[in-house]
């Protein structure tokens, strides 16, 4: 087991290097000059120059490059061009909002959509069924920055409930770091939900024809236990293998969100330094969710031995 | 999304003559969310192809005395900021939303087809290509596309381009998986001992059991792409703003969505309906081709 | 889901906690005020950019030898006063007493040469007065001597400039920092000090009372007079969605919105408790700018034709909500809210169209492309992108708008290339009025060629001009220099004019005393 680990976590690193590459490649063959962003609108071409000399844009690729990852493999992610603050200092004073975001979501998402998907996959072909697939389809469907607007609009503006905007750090209190988050975490979840819903669903049809089903029904136990015990065990494996794939929509989504509801966290923090090109800190954000996508993965692999016994590392 | 593997070399043929044969009534009953879908997509083609002869105004005519005005017998979904006609841009804006829908499901699919079977067929290849495509993998795709797009520059052969790239290896993936456990099957390794050509063995064997699947992912990366292009405009770094399309259009009422919730209200609903329509062809597509699921 | 009842209990105790939670004004000691300002702040140092939002940022921590008033003219608010030599050669500016830097020290002739040193290699106005300088030294403790090597009669107007890159005092070893490296320790003699504790960058910006200040006697104008600080805490809230920084104002959430987005003031005007105020009164200028450098925009008969095309009620409209309050025509090249500006475009501007076409046709323009920087996330500045692609279409040009963020932009414009090899035509850019008031700081019309601003436009006459206004010491032969420079500028056509606008803020209304100003001050609010 340990073993395993030690190989799968061996065999991300080629995954980051790579994503490390791209990304700096990316940067480095983007127009657009911090320098110039940062000396304002009136300084002179000249000024521009001086500028960029100083925080050694004109070197070439490699040399940049090589410095780069050298510091990164340090773990100095670098300093921003902007604001002259390390990268890791401000990643982590906004990581606090998307990962508040992203992980209940998450906990949301699962919550409602594996039930309703076990629900749909019992009734299966009836009209409940089909109208819970009907919604999923639509949560599919509808952008998610529409869906932020549509709940801010039904939720917040007309009936006044919630605020529309900004974040709580959790440290205000429980309360009002929730209320800042339902909304977000409304719109986020509804791709979500409809991906962790349809994969239960489908899993569970697979699922519930298998032999072992009817021989547990046939020994009499209870529908509940025969649904929830023995079919949805079976079908973990499956819908955790999405949740972990989904974490990738989950970080997409959280962009757009803290777009719409100015949530101060990485997504807002990326599009930002992108339109600055502020290249150490988008290296940096990038790197890390690339990270913990390959992270989360890794963990949902492992988690295999909990629901399947014949899986073994 | 796990891929739907097929296990005989005819699995995807069988289905399709059935479903010839139904008339389009009995095909109405039969798949009622692909009609659906089938019927909503065709409208929206119908509006990008006859943009000009349903659009009620130029929609890029700028009138600084028109701004803002709810929707009126004279502007039927009102006008923007520019006092530009909301209802033409909305549908011009058809014509970005499919081009990019299209574009990039039949670039990525291409291309990742050709990727897929390299790193299935050569394993020298296989490890470095396939290390490649999980870091693009790993990238969150909005991203991926967002610097792509600062990159290349707006235009919509620029969106194109940037949601291809990120949406590539999800094809790769499942063609290179679909080759390998197509390899080990015995007929296919027949045809290999046999002296056939790897081309041969492509085309006689690989691709007709690749494609079905192939075919359903290809209508969710373009609904993906649909959507990818209006969070890439609504964002700023889509498709530049003289060309209309649903998600700029949205980004231009986005501040007022409060007081003028018109502007952003009708291209958000053509757009969840016409992303609808790929994703309910796709479902069709996948219930049709898949043999488990004929009931 | 939660079901119906639990889910308003829950709203309900949660607003509940809201309230009590929110900071209030009698009962707690700590007076906060809480601001939105128009953009992220993302660098610190003031005298390094020309970004509105880092004035504003510096105006806080940071103090300037002169300030100016109501009517512009430069007053002490650090120095106690200044003495010049008989010959013009020789400044001698005194500081007033009770100056101390936020680290407790107190503050010196030596920082303040130093900084005024830096400054003079960053800004334009200060670029004029370093041709003319000598040296920037300390006389002794509280005196700063500027020895010149010709007389420089606008040095007080340069040392108290409000906008953009006062000359902010800094302690020696900051005010050492090359020119060229942004300042990211903020120890200044401000009113208000810098939390750097708190400063998160893209969400919030923390300032403390600074309790060593000691203001002015003077009442406040501007950004001269005594600086009274009567909250104890700024906590700047950074909301770049206009939608969201509107409706936090709305809920009382924050106290002071810089940038009323026009189009959104309704709904801050039916507010209750909400208070709209002109931000600025002299306003911001806005201009199409060419490249005087590539064809097809370095003939000269082309930039007319454009100029006499120009309708400057389609531009104004579109970014000021077609409020006919919030703006005014501006027929010259500087704005014509400042002082000595005449309201005359020597009948270049006459917006007919038909007359443009006929100066296109004489111009012997021959399809060359014009190619349009566009960035779309600015929003005062897009809007204008459409508007001139449109009017070039009209007058018969062969037009391509290329759409762009702000940030390529600013990389697109650099480049002196003909438009076919990425070069650029025009960009749309506004200044505020205070920082292009006069020839020296308006880099808009400055004709130094290849060493001048973005576009490059060369006119030596123009130049010539400038410098005799700069050397000019009778006010009145000073205006009549300034009024030869207008016209030249306005013949050159380097910029066409678009019109001044207006930027309002919005206010708690239990806020009072917001003295207008190029940026937004904090001091005498209460």
């Amino acid at each position: 087991m340990i073993k395993y680990i030690l190989q799968r976590l061996l065999a991300t690193v080629p995954v980051v290097v790579i994503v490390a590459l791209i990304v700096f490649s990316l940067l480095f063959l983007t127009p657009g000059d911090p320098a110039a962003v940062m000396a304002g609108d009136q300084a002179t071409p000249e000024q521009i120059a001086q500028i960029r000399e100083s925080l050694g844009l004109d070197q070439p690729f490699l040399p940049r490059l090589l410095s780069w990852f050298g510091a990164v493999l340090q773990g100095d992610l670098g300093t921003s061009i902007f604001t002259g603050q390390p990268v890791t200092k401000m990643i982590l004073e906004r990581i606090g909002p998307t990962f508040s975001l992203m992980l209940v979501t998450l906990v949301f998402a699962v919550i409602v959509a594996v039930p309703v998907g076990v629900i749909a996959a019992y009734r299966h072909n009836t009209l409940l069924d089909n109208a819970i697939m009907a919604a999923a389809v639509l949560g599919f469907s509808v952008p998610v920055f529409v869906l932020g607007y549509l709940l801010a609009w039904l939720l917040a503006s007309n009936a006044q409930l919630l605020p529309v905007q900004g974040y709580r750090p959790l440290s205000d209190g429980v309360g009002p770091w929730l209320r800042h988050l339902v909304l977000p975490v409304l719109t986020v979840s509804g791709v979500y939900i409809a991906l962790i819903a349809r994969i239960t669903r489908t899993t569970m049809l697979e699922v519930l024809s298998q032999d072992y089903i009817r021989t547990a029904r046939a020994k009499g136990a209870s529908e509940r236990a025969v649904l929830f015990v023995h079919a949805l065990r079976n079908a973990s494996v499956q819908v955790v293998t999405v949740v972990g794939l989904g974490v990738a929509l989950l970080i997409g989504g959280a962009v757009v969100t803290e777009t719409v509801f100015s949530i101060p966290g990485l997504g807002r923090l990326t599009v930002d330094a992108i339109l600055q090109r502020d290249y150490p800190v988008i290296q940096g954000i990038i790197l890390l969710f690339s990270f913990v996508y390959v992270l989360v993965n890794l963990l949902v692999d492992l988690s295999y031995v909990l629901f399947d016994p014949r899986i073994r590392y | 999304m796990t891929p739907m593997q097929k296990t005989g070399p005819d699995a995807a043929l069988s289905a399709a003559p059935a479903s010839k044969r139904l008339r389009p009534g009995r095909f109405l009953r039969r798949w009622p969310a692909l009609s659906l879908g089938l019927v909503l997509l065709a409208l929206a083609c119908v509006m990008a192809v006859f943009a000009p002869l349903l659009a009620t105004h130029d929609p890029q005519a700028l009138d600084a005395t028109q701004r803002l005005k709810p929707p009126s017998a004279e502007a039927w979904f009102g006008t923007d900021m520019m006092g530009r006609d909301v209802y033409s841009r909305v549908i011009y804006g058809a014509r970005v939303s499919l081009v990019v829908g299209f574009g990039v499901a039949v670039l990525a699919t291409a291309a990742g087809m050709a990727i897929g079977l390299v790193a299935g067929f050569s394993r020298l290849l296989d490890s470095i290509i396939m290390r490649i495509m999980d870091g693009l993998m790993a990238i969150p795709s909005i991203l991926l596309a967002i610097a792509f797009m600062a990159m290349l520059g707006s235009s919509v052969v620029n969106v194109i381009v940037a949601v291809t790239i990120s949406e590539i290896p999800r094809v790769a993936r499942l063609v290179r998986s679909t080759v390998l456990s197509l390899r080990e099957q015995t007929y296919v390794e027949a045809a290999i001992t046999s002296g056939a050509s790897t081309l041969r063995i492509i085309w006689r064997h690989i691709l007709p059991n690749a494609m079905p699947p192939v075919l359903v992912q290809a209508t969710y990366i373009c609904a993906s792409a649909m959507v990818i292009e209006a969070i890439l405009s609504f964002i700023g770094a889509g498709t530049p703003p003289d060309i209309p399309s649903w998600g700029n259009i949205m980004t231009e009422g986005r501040a007022l969505w409060q007081v003028k919730p018109h502007i952003v209200a009708f291209p958000a609903v053509v757009l969840s309906l016409t992303v609808l329509a790929v994703n309910l062809v796709g479902d069709g597509l996948r219930d049709m081709l898949d043999p488990r699921r004929k009931s | 889901m939660l079901n119906r009842r639990d889910f308003l209990w829950a709203a309900a105790a949660l607003t509940g906690t809201a309230i009590v939670a929110r900071p209030g004004w009698s009962q707690t000691e700590t007076r906060v005020l809480r601001f939105v300002p128009q953009a992220n702040l993302s660098i610190l140092d003031p005298v390094f950019t020309t970004a509105a939002v880092s004035v504003t940022h510096g105006y806080l921590v940071f103090d300037t030898l002169y300030g100016v008033d109501n009517d512009l003219q430069p007053q002490p608010q650090m120095a106690e006063g200044a003495v010049v030599s008989d010959d013009g050669l020789e400044w001698l500016i005194t500081l007033r007493d009770g100056l101390t830097w936020h680290d407790g020290s107190p503050v010196t002739a030596e920082d303040c040469a130093a900084s005024l040193d830096r400054w003079s290699q960053r800004d334009t106005f200060g670029q004029s007065l370093r041709a003319a300088t000598e040296a920037f030294e300390a006389a002794d403790e509280r005196t700063i001597r500027i020895r010149l090597s010709r007389p420089f009669p606008h040095l007080l107007a340069a040392i108290g400039k409000p906008h953009s890159s006062p000359a902010m005092m800094m302690p020696l070893r900051l005010a050492q920092t090359p020119p060229t490296e942004a300042v990211t320790e903020m120890v200044g003699s401000g009113p208000y000090r810098f939390v750097a504790e708190e400063y998160v960058s893209g969400s919030r910006v923390v300032y403390e009372k600074f309790e060593g200040y000691v203001p002015r006697q003077e009442p406040a104008a501007w950004s001269a007079g005594g600086k009274v600080a009567h909250f104890d805490r700024i906590e700047w809230h950074i909301i770049p969605d206009a939608a969201s920084a509107t409706a936090a104002l709305q809920n009382g959430e924050v106290d002071w919105l810089e940038i009323v987005m026009p189009d959104l003031r309704p709904l801050l005007d039916a507010a209750p408790g909400v208070t709209i105020q002109k931000q600025d009164p002299t306003g911001f200028a806005a201009y199409i700018r060419f490249n005087s450098h590539v064809p097809p925009f370095d003939n000269v008969k082309l930039r007319q034709a454009v100029l006499a095309a120009v309708d400057q009620s389609a531009y104004m409209a579109s970014i000021t909500g077609g409020d006919p309050e919030s703006w005014q025509e501006c027929r010259s090249m500087f704005p014509v809210t400042m002082p000595g500006v005449l309201d005359d475009d020597f009948g270049m501007m006459p917006g007919d169209l038909d007359h443009a076409r006929k100066l296109v046709e004489e111009s012997g323009y021959a399809g060359e492309k014009v190619v349009i920087l566009h960035p779309t996330d600015m929003v005062n500045l897009a809007p204008h992108g459409l508007l001139t692609a449109d009017l070039l279409k009209k007058l018969g040009l062969n037009v391509e708008l290329q759409a762009m963020d702000w940030g390529t932009v600013t990389q697109r414009r650099q480049s002196k290339e003909p438009v076919e090899n990425g070069g650029w035509s025009i960009f749309h850019t506004n200044w505020p009025s205070a920082s292009i008031s006069n020839p020296a700081t308006n880099a808009n019309i400055r004709g130094q060629g290849a060493e001048g601003w973005f576009g490059w436009y060369d006119d030596p006459e123009l130049e010539a001009a400038v410098t005799e206004w700069l050397s000019a010491s009778d006010p009145a032969e000073g205006q009549k220099v300034f009024e030869t420079v207008q016209k030249l500028a306005m013949q050159g056509a380097p910029v066409i004019p678009l019109g001044v606008f207006y930027v309002n803020s919005g206010l708690d209304a239990s806020l009072s005393g917001v003295v207008p100003g190029s940026a937004s001050f904090f001091w005498n609010v209460s």
